[in-house]
């Protein structure tokens, strides 16, 4: 691969050596780092905010093929309509925020505490690394099946059976039909499923960090978790600052998962907006109103991660 | 940092030499980037050859050997066939994309039409019909009408599929009743008391999968002179009885059943944990790989009458059905023809269900059957029998519903609110009305 | 003295391990459940009480899995891992060179550049299957493996763009200016001074685009229908919801094969991975 990489380079190379003048001067300055990135970002606008457009154009008509092959232009009547008349969308818009938040958090904390286990010295430790990533790699359909039995109502299901054994249950627990005890499930299992990313991205972080800087913490007499408060987590700041921002974004949009667990249910209790716009596109063949929640669903992402003011501080702590 | 980084360069280059010995793998067995792209496209036309395309959602073991046999026999005749093998589930999203993309196959099986002639992808079947010897008339009742639109036909059955109540006899028989004595929902309700024990109950309402959470209520209306998917105010008192009744046998469910899908559902139900499910003639198929010998100890049947109706079995179907996009369409047809006739539907109806006709006899289906359910041929033959009969005297069609799917997620959730007591029967009637309509009306 | 030392590092030796244990029981136990299902003949995963018991165990479910009448898994994984690495490789190379570019543009639009690339992270899923679809058909790209590795550069290069950025910032521009110095052009500094140190986080992205490709399903399902192209995830999902019967043991010995090759792959190459990631994700 390095060879096809000097290969591509070298012609580059020689193309770039050609161009004169002006423009040559602005190749030799900023010009140069905007080439490299052009290629990317100019597949990335072609391919993707097409889509981006064409969503948002839809979203002010109304098209329902299957009721009728016209579209309306309906101005902002879908937003309307969701926003007033659709008595799921709030519901739905805080099962969002439930998810996104809750899995991410989850996920990040669980991942650190993993990641910090794993940097221990261990015998193995490659074998525990290798089988750490287990879960990202099961497919979603495999997923969705393990933890359906393990989470079976019945009094035979995995949990409640080992939870009667135990005597804390005395009733099975019908999780999966529950409001309430839905959640715990879906976020365990999101949190299984995106635990090794966090691990991996954290346990990069904890690499870098010096031993001595541990050590002259314990010489100083701090416990074990004085020293992760005070010397292992501002090490990990922007690790932990870069894995939340992926984890949110991939969070907010993935939705395999819930829908091969619940479907989004019970009725809609765990339905967040991309399921939403999955079932007004392509169960009900309502592509308008598919277009509205698919908008406000990017816009309230845009809006969280403004927000949370992650954008800059990246961007800061990037060219520091 | 440097000599950190350097000491990976070798590890490195075993990663790329790992991921490039999967490529070379792949190209050399797949046969490279470009493979595989047989788009069915437009090649003859004149009908004695070319390709063609069928979706296939049959995806058991036995139904993908029958495509392939297909597949072979048409090879024979120098047609190619081009499989697209996936789940229903999965079916819908990928007509949905390709139908607006204007880029279609040309044949697929389908069960509800609907939304597909609502997008206007099918062709409309009479003119084919006219002109060809397949008889109309040897379809069983209701297997034609379901995939009959405005009345255009848009798919040639197979498969007549009915839903009906299905019933563990022996357990049936411990709690002191016998099949025919299931006449009335009151009978239904007594049963079920009778045959709820410790663990064991009477019935299950499987309400975790808005689909299968509808299909209940909707057999039952059937049998109350009531269709789920017109709610026609005129009707309300059959609404309340159909409520009652789901409300009366609350008691004789296993709590889990409200997140069941159909998988837990067959499971209880083939573990002799639940006495009567609501299914249909797929039963045979799904309980088999559970428990063979569930197939000779259950009786199914159209579901029981209830105060406004009389028993009767809401008849689907599956079918074939050509695209209006297909570029070759006659071509589709001469294969159409060839999919619906006895000796392929013998082949698959003895697999998954019940043929759509007549001149289907279960001596078609017997070789088939021995070779598919080697461990309850006999169980498989009685049910087959069976559910051919229950549609001939009981079959009625079941009537396509605009809007279906949202309606599905609407019942699955009042239901939800009525069986655990968080709404009365009149609040929950006054809420399907309403949301029912609602998607009636578009 | 000595004996309470012993026991402190018998301690901490039973606290490491016990640590690893309650992890491994975490993340390990459902794919156990999912081992043993996958042993057991498929009536009797069914069976109504929670079995770990390794008796009565069969290799039926695999013989389903590889065989080409059954799941078709031999197929089916080395049509996904030649899509995922090629996936992988294509994302490391770009993202390899516009990370370098946006690590280093000081000109206007800089910031410009990290919206598009989180705006085109977010762009995903329905909203793009329609245009993808039409626009690959009237290409001839349909039901080839080119189109799911072009499809998924948009899931994997945005983030793999910032990731490399992030690392190529940790290197010290006076490395590149010696090398100037010295009369080396940029694209020669980059191939022969920047790209060496770097190599690690090229590592890290590319696995790192391996699993996220790995893990697609709808695009998947959407954009190829031929045998030949199919994926793992769609292969197996595809014998759902089936009429006829579903080999729920088969399905579960698919997925074991499906996670072995990849944890393989890990294990062996982790200690890159992670020495990648550490200089792409932290600063210096």
């Amino acid at each position: 691969m390095t060879e096809a990489v000097s290969a591509a380079i070298g012609t580059g190379g020689r193309g770039a050596g050609r161009v004169r003048g002006r423009t040559g001067a602005w190749m030799r300055g900023q010009g140069f780092w905007l080439a490299l990135m052009s290629p990317v970002l100019l597949f990335l606008i072609v391919t993707q905010f097409w889509p981006l457009v064409d969503t948002s154009r839809i979203s002010v008509f109304d098209y329902q093929p299957t009721r009728s092959p016209d579209s309306t232009f309906v101005g902002v009547q879908n937003y309307v309509d969701l926003f007033v008349n659709d008595r799921r969308f709030w519901i739905i818009t805080r099962n969002s925020f439930l998810w996104m938040l809750g899995s991410t958090a989850v996920q990040v904390v669980v991942g650190t505490a993993g990641a910090l286990v794993l940097n221990m010295n261990l015998r193995l430790r490659g074998l525990w690394r290798g089988l750490m990533m287990v879960p990202w790699v099961t497919p979603v359909v495999v997923v969705a099946i393990i933890w359906r039995w393990m989470f079976d109502g019945g009094e035979n299901g995995l949990v409640n059976y080992y939870l009667g054994q135990a005597g804390l249950l005395s009733d099975p627990l019908v999780w999966l039909s529950s409001d309430v005890w839905v959640w715990p499930v879906v976020l365990l299992a999101s949190t299984w499923k995106g635990t090794p990313f966090v691990i991996l991205l954290v346990l990069a972080g904890l690499q870098s960090l010096p031993g001595e800087l541990i050590e002259s913490a314990r010489v100083d007499g701090a416990g074990a978790f004085k020293r992760f408060r005070y010397v292992v987590l501002p090490h990990l700041r922007p690790t932990l600052a870069v894995t939340t921002l992926i984890a949110l974004v991939t969070v907010w949009f993935k939705f395999e998962l819930i829908w091969a667990l619940t479907t989004g249910g019970p009725a809609f209790a765990t339905t967040i907006l991309p399921i939403y716009v999955f079932t007004q596109a392509f169960r009900d063949f309502n592509f308008g109103m598919a277009g509205a929640v698919a908008t406000i669903a990017m816009l309230t992402l845009l809006t969280v991660v403004g927000v949370l003011g992650l954008l800059t501080r990246l961007r800061k702590e990037g060219s520091s | 940092m440097m000599s950190h980084t350097r000491r990976f360069s070798r590890r490195q280059a075993l990663m790329i030499g790992v991921a490039g010995g999967a490529a070379t793998l792949t190209a050399c067995t797949g046969g490279g980037l470009g493979d595989g792209s047989s788009q069915s496209d437009d090649e003859g036309g004149d009908g004695s050859g070319g390709s063609l395309e069928i979706v296939w959602p049959g995806t058991s073991d036995p139904e993908i050997a029958v495509a392939e046999e297909f597949g072979a026999a048409m090879a024979e005749q120098g047609i190619e066939i081009e499989f697209n093998f996936l789940s229903w589930a999965d079916m819908q999203q990928q007509l949905a994309v390709r139908i607006q993309a204007n880029d279609v196959p040309d044949i697929t099986m389908t069960q509800d039409v609907t939304d597909l002639v609502g997008l206007g992808a099918l062709e409309p079947l009479e003119g084919y019909l006219e002109d060809s010897a397949v008889d109309t008339t040897l379809f069983s009742p209701g297997s034609l009408e379901y995939s009959t639109i405005d009345g255009k036909l848009y798919s040639l059955p197979y498969l007549a599929q009915a839903f009906t109540l299905i019933v563990n006899e022996p357990m049936l028989a411990e709690a002191g009743f016998a099949p025919e004595e299931l006449r009335t929902w009151d009978d239904v309700v007594a049963a079920a008391a009778a045959m709820t024990d410790g663990d064991r109950y009477g019935f299950a309402c499987p309400l975790g999968n808005p689909r299968f959470a509808f299909r209940v209520p909707l057999t039952m209306g059937y049998s109350n002179n009531l269709n789920l998917g017109d709610p026609d105010p005129a009707a309300e008192q059959r609404w309340l009885e159909l409520l009652d009744h789901l409300v009366a046998l609350q008691p004789y469910r296993p709590a889990a059943d409200v997140a069941w899908d159909y998988p837990e559902m067959w499971q209880a139900f083939a573990n002799g944990q639940v006495g009567m499910i609501v299914a249909g003639t797929y039963f045979s198929a799904n309980v088999q790989p559970l428990n063979p010998e569930a197939l000779e100890t259950a009786v199914s049947m159209p579901y029981p009458a209830g105060p406004s109706g009389e028993a009767l079995a809401p008849v689907s179907n599956a079918g074939y059905a050509i695209f209006s996009g297909s570029s070759n369409k006659e071509l589709a047809w001469t294969v159409l023809q060839e999919l619906a006739s006895p000796e392929w539907t013998a082949r698959l109806a003895a697999v998954v269900n019940t043929p759509a006709r007549a001149d289907v006899t279960i001596d078609d289906m017997a070789d088939a059957v021995a070779e598919v359910y080697p461990d309850a041929v006999e169980g498989r033959l009685t049910q087959l029998e069976n559910d051919m009969a229950v549609i001939q005297t009981s079959g009625t069609p079941l009537k396509q519903i605009v809007g279906q799917p949202e309606m599905e997620a609407e019942v699955q959730e009042v239901l939800l609110d009525l069986l655990d007591g968080s709404i009365e029967r009149d609040e929950a009637y006054g809420l399907l009305i309403e949301r029912l309509g609602a998607i009636a009306d578009g | 003295m000595s004996d309470v030392r012993v026991r402190r590092a018998v301690a901490s030796v039973a606290g490491r391990y016990s640590a690893v244990l309650a992890l491994m029981l975490f993340l390990l136990l459902p794919a156990i459940w999912l081992v043993l299902s996958s042993l057991r003949p498929n009536r009797e995963i069914f069976t109504s009480m929670p079995s770990w018991s390794f008796l009565g165990l069969t290799l039926d479910n695999y013989e389903w899995a590889l065989s080409e009448r059954g799941m078709g898994m031999v197929q089916l994984l080395a049509t996904t891992l030649f899509v995922c690495a090629a996936t992988a490789v294509l994302t490391a190379v770009f993202a390899m060179l516009a990370g370098y570019g946006l690590a280093r543009y000081q000109g206007v639009g800089a910031r410009a550049a990290v919206v598009i690339l989180l705006l085109a992270q977010m762009i995903q899923g329905p909203m793009i299957l329609i245009p993808w679809y039409s626009v690959t058909a009237q290409l001839g790209l349909l039901n080839t493996r080119t189109v799911l590795i072009l499809i998924y550069q948009t899931i994997t290069l945005p983030a793999a763009v910032w990731l490399m950025s992030s690392f190529f910032r940790r290197i010290p521009q006076e490395l590149e200016e010696a090398a100037a110095i010295d009369g080396a052009g940029r694209l020669r500094t980059l191939a022969q001074v920047v790209l060496p140190i770097a190599m690690p986080g090229v590592a890290a992205v590319t696995m790192y685009a391996f699993i996220l490709a790995w893990n697609d399903y709808q695009y998947a399902l959407t954009l190829t229908s031929s045998r030949t192209t199919k994926t793992v995830q769609v292969g197996i999902a595809q014998v759902m919801e089936s009429l006829g019967a579903t080999n729920w043991g088969g399905i579960m010995a698919s997925g074991v094969l499906a996670i072995v090759p990849v944890v393989i792959v890990f294990a062996l190459v982790q200690k890159t991975l992670i020495s990648g990631l550490t200089a792409g994700a932290v600063k210096g």
